[in-house]
């Protein structure tokens, strides 16, 4: 929320205008110097505002009369205050409209806003990622990425990108980390901008590879841990941590390493760290989160008790703590343990059990929604013609309730349409920004 | 207990007499009545028609704080259906207008419908000439450069 207001300093209009209202207000200084008016345009503003005036001196130097230009008499920023509110596929758009237009959209200040306007509550949306089939190979592999708003009262997703030669198996998922998916498979990594459409494919040193963003300097991190085969299980010690950026590609590839660890659960980017679950040193030894700080490339541990750490426990961000949901049964279950991660420093946990009404199949948690709600999604896709449920969890009211997400795999003619042999695996990211970013 | 009233003129010298609940909605205004309690305020930017549409809208969303609860305040729904159609009867040069008012006036709310709308406009426009012809945007563009724009988004598999 800070973050957006310090946007809407930045390209709100309303007070850097303070000065133009004519009226005696030469007079009130006070009104003048208001501290935050002094603030510097962002670059996109300066640069385009440049480019602006030259061209308004051409005109009167050229004495050229031209037809009011209804967006163009509008100060730039509340252009931005109007480009924010477009969805993405028209901002793709309208970049062909004019230089001014198309310099506002790529700059890193318009994304910025944009961002933070999409994260407002009445537009957060959801994700769902599916592959045809985990028996399909090669070329004829897809991943899609359908995305839906949490907002209307029918929730009805849409087909937002399709990439290739890439299926889903049933340990990876695809988290949504500030606008970008990322998805791991095998040796490769796959991040992509379902809103855009822009993906990129950067081969890995390790087989598993999540994706981090550290919002100090707005870069995205992919950390992949190597695994060294010791006795039947996998130990970790190395770990190849690649910066991304620089159009579309690789900035820099660093080693980090760490005290030895086997990991265990799935792997979730919070503010700037990603954790995850892992026995130290060896497997059924000490059970730890393991913490990955994005911006310093730092590996540490934090200690947990051995119940938070089972092979079906999962970990979610529960109201901008980290917290584990341990389903008492792996494949069907109707109750479950909320662990949260109180204090980081002193390793200090809160719990409480919940019982569900009807039991939960082949079901996890991807996390909560903005009210605070839990987020039980499937795993798989039904083998037929069916609709497809998510479950929200309502924790203060102990109350259990079943969402329909319309157009997902809930028809033949879809099940044809996507190719949709048996065994799909599915990944629900319950909170998605939509971001007009580049990698 | 009477309102307190105040006077806001338009550029063409036309004084509109408002209830100072209606008009504090605009921050400025807010502000210039504390510091000058018994003036009129020339808005000299501001012509007659665009600034009965703005006092319309200030008027509808005024939140009544008389505590009595007769007045039947609208539910925030009712408001939003309002607006919807608040903005859909304005043409787009007023539109245009009305936004700019908002902003010099600091009345977010007002912005932020207007603002909406015209994102609505540029968002239903089947491509980026429509846009152009829609906003009388000049195309500074020539025919490949366009063409390179497209090309961005295919991406190789």
């Amino acid at each position: 929320m800070k973050r957006k207001e310090h946007e809407k300093d930045r390209f709100c209009s309303s007070r850097t205008m303070l000065q133009r209202i004519p009226l005696d207000l030469k007079k009130m200084t006070r009104l003048q110097v208001k501290p935050h008016q002094k603030k510097p345009l962002c670059k996109v503003e300066s640069r385009v505002c440049l480019e602006r005036k030259e061209r308004e001196r051409n005109e009167d130097d050229e004495s050229v009369k031209r037809p009011s230009k209804l967006l163009h008499s509008i100060p730039l920023d509340l252009e931005v205050e109007i480009m924010t509110r477009l969805p993405v596929k028209s901002l793709m758009r309208s970049r062909c409209v004019s230089k001014t237009w198309s310099s506002i959209i790529r700059s890193q200040g318009f994304a910025e806003a944009y961002y933070a306007m999409s994260s407002s509550a009445t537009r957060s949306r959801f994700t769902v990622a599916f592959s045809n089939s985990v028996f399909v190979k090669g070329d004829a592999q897809r991943l899609f990425i359908f995305s839906s708003s949490h907002e209307s009262s029918s929730l009805a997703a849409n087909l937002h990108m399709t990439i290739p030669s890439l299926s889903l198996s049933h340990v990876s998922d695809c988290p949504s980390v500030h606008g970008f998916v990322g998805c791991c498979h095998g040796f490769q990594f796959t991040i992509c901008n379902p809103s855009t459409g822009q993906f990129v494919t950067l081969p890995c040193k390790g087989n598993r590879t999540s994706l981090g963003y550290d919002p100090v300097d707005g870069q995205f991190k992919a950390l992949s841990l190597v695994p060294t085969p010791v006795r039947g299980y996998h130990i970790c010690v190395v770990h190849e941590v690649i910066k991304l950026g620089g159009g579309g590609g690789v900035e820099s590839r660093n080693m980090v390493t760490s005290p030895p660890y086997s990991p265990l659960t799935n792997r979730l980017c919070i503010n700037g760290f990603i954790y995850f679950g892992a026995w130290a040193p060896r497997p059924r030894t000490n059970p730890v989160i393991v913490c990955f700080d994005v911006r310093h490339e730092k590996i540490s541990f934090i200690k947990m008790p051995k119940d938070i750490l089972m092979s079906y426990s999962v970990l979610i961000e529960y109201k901008g703590k980290l917290a584990s949901v341990v389903r008492h049964q792996p494949l069907s279950f109707r109750s479950f343990d909320l662990w949260i991660l109180e204090d980081v420093k002193k390793g200090v946990w809160s719990k409480q059990t919940f019982d569900l009404s009807y039991d939960l199949v082949n079901i996890t948690s991807p996390g909560t929604n903005k009210a605070g709600e839990i987020i039980f999604a499937p795993t798989k896709l039904s083998h037929c013609a069916q609709p497809f449920y998510i479950f929200h969890y309502n924790t203060q009211k102990k109350d259990l309730r079943r969402v329909r997400i319309h157009g997902i795999a809930d028809d033949e003619g879809f099940r044809r349409h996507y190719g949709l042999v048996s065994d799909c695996n599915v990944s629900v990211s319950p909170e998605h920004v939509e971001s007009i970013a580049f990698l | 207990m009477s309102k307190k009233m105040i006077v806001l003129k338009s550029s063409e010298g036309v004084s509109f007499v408002v209830e100072e609940a209606v008009a504090r909605q605009s921050k400025i205004i807010s502000f210039l009545v504390e510091e000058f309690p018994d003036r009129e305020l020339p808005l000299t930017n501001m012509t007659s028609e665009i600034l009965r549409k703005t006092i319309e809208y200030c008027k509808k969303h005024v939140v009544e704080d008389d505590g009595g609860g007769d007045s039947s305040s609208s539910s925030s729904g009712d408001l939003k259906e309002w607006d919807v159609k608040f903005v859909a009867e304005i043409d787009q040069p007023r539109l245009m207008d009305l936004l700019m008012a908002a902003n010099y006036l600091d009345i977010p709310s007002l912005l932020d419908v207007t603002c909406q709308k015209v994102a609505d406009t540029i968002a239903a426009c089947n491509d980026e000439k429509e846009i152009r012809a829609t906003f009388n945007i000049e195309n500074d563009f020539t025919e490949e450069e366009v063409e390179a724009i497209r090309m961005e988004n295919q991406y190789p598999i």
